[in-house]
């Protein structure tokens, strides 16, 4: 680990300076972004061993150009006082094409001169690759030991160091951070019936991480021995709790997506439509932003230069405001949320969501419980799909828990599918919990594609569902 | 920098196999929003991927350990020897079984002609496609396309020496409709490897079709049971899902309890499957580890057959390899559409993702869009979800006799599920 922001940005970065000074003389905005994401990846499970790059890595610079009516970006990773002029050719290039539709004529970025630097370093002690596979076996040996119905623990750790550098005019940025992701995944087997389970989580200490990882290989390999009585619900409407995997769940994928600001340009959101209406009941309040929490996307500075931000989107139940990527935010004549991001240096930036969540509530989640005559507690987070102009919901938890007269029955389920519409949902939260918790492990793609990373979680909730 | 590279694997000490893959990108993408062009970009990057083995002996038993590397910039060749010798340290640490690399031929090139030399009229000649189909009303709001280049060149200690040049468009659209009562609108997402326009057109056409539907779809009136039609992408996912088990590192490691000679389907009045891979197009003809690709069917008529993937595991089950494909091939069945369609039906239009948890037996999903026969009409619906056992729809599958060919699904244009729960 370099523990410290990237020696080859620095030394790039004279020659990064060139080049925006001669751009300048073209172009009436111009910035570049440069990013060197490093880490590793050490995968352990009964059989195999492997150590790779963090999936995240890349290295490399990506320019934005204004040409008077619409952004232009080239995204390179070689750059030497040589081959400046073919770049700048290249960008002209790029820029002289124009093409047979209009464009959308953008306004011009306006930015505040701001230089500054910030370094938040791994809060643990180092650990070598060799004192992690072996922590790593031994985990593997404890999972297997939870059950003979075990068949295989794969544990899992993402270490990554993040550098980006953002040059403009006005702006001289440099952001240097790091965070580790564990994972563990389990499988079971009982006769012919195979199930699985697994937990995730991150922090910034790869040590404490490593120590917490012990615990949840246990929890998660009694699980999935658990879940081979499993099966999936009987199709309907319920009653259900929702633990802050699922509370984040919903808020990413049934809302979040929703106010993403870039939509709302496209004419692609529902949300525009009610901005200062009501969306939730009265207990619901939501954020969003690098600043709000600190978890997995908490950095300093998003892909376009704009210092991190905490956005209140929904204050008691009342939507009050989106979130927004520079281009969208000028489209729309309102600041930007420190929201663009980009999957790397060669991918567009969008508004995206960072660390996402219900704020916590008043209510005690032993009495939320307690409330419900026939429902389901829904955990752990499988997968969603946003509808933002229509709001319709796809949210899926890996399980859930019967609650029969207030109390766990000792029945769990699984998959447990929710879906119908985001605003009825919402409006049906009469329950949000004191206890809260942000889930730093996810992803999250726009479409199908334009992977970041992402948190999400919140309090407890206690709402109605259609499941099935 | 590939020279360079294998330069200094070769003559580094220690590293007894290296395999080293080159990713030259050229991407052009142009991105429209509300029927204007928002942004332009070009990509012009290179990335290399090395994997550093080392062979060693550890209380008898030899064992190959390997660590990969990202070099996502140029090097310098202390940066390199540097990035080598902590790659074999991470490589000594791995107790893996030991196995055979890929072993090369002759060297060997495949390349796909460039779909244009003038990328971005080509994709300003894509998009006028799909913006002067619409109307006021009734329009893609939003519409992003890439086209890609992608050349790989592959080596390893082996004799590896290959390299293909791939081409792409991707496609991402957003058919919207605005009328008196609500917007809505659905989501589109193509890729061609192959430039044909009117495809496209007529994608762009039935998009539009589709999100007008949308609009004058109404709720079904009551919970049932019903017949559900999964057709294109929703099925390659089935079919994935159904095959997934099956590759050499799940069955390694033990993901399944099913093996070669098993069925995946009970006896039922449904068509049997087989299921296959192949490679994505006549150009992409080896993987990451340099394996030449040949099809390979894993399900035939209900019951495994073969694994699938690449090198590594296939060694450790002492297999040969057929290599790392994605495009799935099934079987075409036996009754048209047209019958397929005959019964009561739900034909499932846009799908928020199907859900397939082969392990719980679930199929289902939230439906955007639909199309209900109830025997005797046929209106477009939305907003509710099926769900169902997998086990028992493929008892009962029935597959349509016409296919379709897409970038990574070559097989029945319609499935038909029996009996989902509609809610």
């Amino acid at each position: 680990m370099a523990h410290q922001f990237s020696h080859y940005l620095r030394t790039k970065k004279p020659l990064l300076r060139m080049l925006v000074r001669q751009l300048q003389t073209l172009y009436p905005y111009v910035s570049v972004l440069a990013t060197d994401v490093h880490g590793f990846a050490i995968t352990v499970d009964r059989q195999t061993t492997t150590i790779s790059p963090s999936g995240i890595s890349e290295c490399g610079f990506v320019v934005r150009v204004f040409d008077q009516n619409r952004y232009s970006e080239y995204a390179f990773n070689e750059i030497t006082k040589a081959n400046i002029p073919l770049i700048i050719a290249s960008i002209q290039q790029l820029t002289s094409s124009k093409g047979t539709i209009s464009p959308v004529n953008a306004p011009l970025i306006q930015e505040r001169p701001l230089v500054k630097r910030f370094v938040r370093k791994d809060l643990g002690r180092d650990m070598s690759k060799e004192e992690i596979i072996a922590s790593f076996k031994e985990d593997v040996q404890r999972g297997l030991e939870v059950s003979e119905a075990i068949v295989n623990v794969r544990v899992h750790v993402e270490h990554t160091e993040v550098s980006k550098m953002f040059l403009s005019q006005a702006r001289d940025l440099e952001q240097y951070y790091t965070w580790s992701n564990p994972r563990v995944f389990v499988v079971s087997r009982r006769e012919a019936s195979t199930k699985y389970a697994y937990d995730g989580f991150g922090m910034n200490n790869l040590a404490e991480a490593l120590d917490e990882l012990k615990t949840r290989v246990v929890t998660t390999a009694k699980l999935a021995v658990e879940l081979l009585d499993a099966t999936p619900p009987e199709p309907g409407f319920y009653d259900v709790i929702t633990d802050p995997s699922i509370t984040g769940l919903i808020a990413h994928e049934a809302f979040g997506h929703g106010v993403e600001m870039d939509m709302f340009v496209k004419d692609r959101a529902k949300a525009k439509e009610y901005m200062n209406k009501r969306v939730a009941s009265n207990c619901v309040h939501m954020r969003d932003g690098a600043k709000s929490a600190f978890s997995v996307a908490s950095y300093f500075f998003d892909d376009e230069g704009v210092l991190a931000q905490n956005t209140k989107i929904i204050d008691k139940g009342i939507l009050k405001r989106g979130i927004a990527d520079t281009i969208s935010a000028l489209q729309l004549g309102v600041e930007p949320t420190g929201n663009g991001r980009r999957e790397s240096y060669k991918r567009k930036a969008y508004t995206r969501m960072t660390n996402t969540f219900f704020e916590p509530g008043n209510d005690e989640l032993e009495q939320m419980i307690q409330s419900i005559s026939h429902g389901y507690m829904l955990f752990q987070t499988n997968n969603g799909m946003e509808d933002p102009k229509n709001w319709g919901i796809q949210c899926t938890a890996h399980y859930g828990r019967e609650i029969v007269d207030g109390a766990f029955s000792g029945k769990i389920v699984s998959p447990c599918v929710m879906s119908g519409y985001v605003i009825d949902l919402l409006m049906s939260i009469t329950a949000v919990s004191k206890n809260f918790e942000i889930i730093g492990s996810g992803s999250c793609g726009k479409g199908y594609k334009e992977w970041v990373r992402v948190s999400d979680g919140g309090a407890c909730l206690k709402a109605k569902v259609k499941i099935g | 920098m590939m020279h360079k590279i294998v330069t200094a694997l070769k003559n580094h000490p220690g590293v007894d196999d290296w395999l080293v893959s080159e990713k030259r990108t050229l991407s052009h993408q142009a991105f429209y929003v509300r029927e204007r062009s928002e942004t332009r970009r070009v990509q012009d990057t290179t990335d290399y991927q090395v994997t550093i083995y080392h062979r060693f002996r550890k209380n008898d038993e030899v064992y190959l350990g390997s660590a990969k590397i990202a070099i996502n910039r140029p090097l310098s060749a202390r940066e390199l020897s540097d990035m080598i010798d902590d790659a074999l340290e991470n490589a000594s640490l791995i107790l893996n079984p030991d196995y055979q690399l890929v072993k090369g031929g002759k060297r060997r090139s495949w390349k796909q002609v460039p779909l244009t030399e003038h990328p971005f009229e080509l994709l300003d000649q894509i998009a006028h496609i799909l913006i002067d189909q619409g109307s006021e009303h009734h329009r893609f709001n939003a519409i992003e396309l890439f086209l890609t280049e992608e050349r790989t060149r592959l080596r390893n200690s082996q004799g590896v020496h290959l390299s293909k040049t791939l081409n792409r468009i991707d496609l991402e659209a957003i058919p919207s409709y605005d009328g008196d009562k609500d917007k809505v609108e659905l989501y589109r997402t193509e890729s061609y490897v192959t430039l044909d326009l009117e495809a496209i057109s007529r994608m762009a056409a039935q998009s539009l079709q589709d999100v007008k539907d949308r609009y004058e779809a109404s709720p079904l009136a009551h919970s049932m049971t019903c017949d559900v039609l999964l057709r294109e992408a929703d099925l390659r996912s089935l079919f994935e899902a159904l095959i997934e088990d099956y590759s050499y590192p799940a069955i390694y490691k033990g993901m399944t309890a099913k093996k070669i000679g098993d069925s995946i389907q009970k006896q039922g009045d449904g068509e049997m499957l087989t299921i296959g891979l192949c490679p994505q197009s006549k150009m992409d003809q080896f993987d990451a580890d340099g394996v030449i690709l040949r099809p390979v069917t894993i399900i035939r008529d209900g019951v495994i057959v073969d694994y699938f993937g690449s090198n590594q595991y296939a060694r450790y089950l002492n297999v040969e390899p057929n290599g790392d494909m994605h495009t799935i091939q099934v079987n075409k069945g036996t009754q048209s559409i047209h019958q397929l369609k005959k019964k009561p039906h739900i034909e499932i239009i846009s799908l928020s993702g199907i859900q397939v948890d082969i392990h719980s037996g679930y199929i289902g999903g939230e439906v955007r869009l639909g199309r209900y026969f109830d025997g005797s009409t046929t209106h477009p619906v939305s907003g509710f979800s099926f769900s169902g056992s997998i086990d028992q729809a493929l008892a009962s599958l029935a597959l349509s006799k016409e296919t379709i060919r897409r970038i990574d699904y070559i097989g029945p244009r319609y499935a038909r599920l029996h009996n989902m729960k509609i809610l």
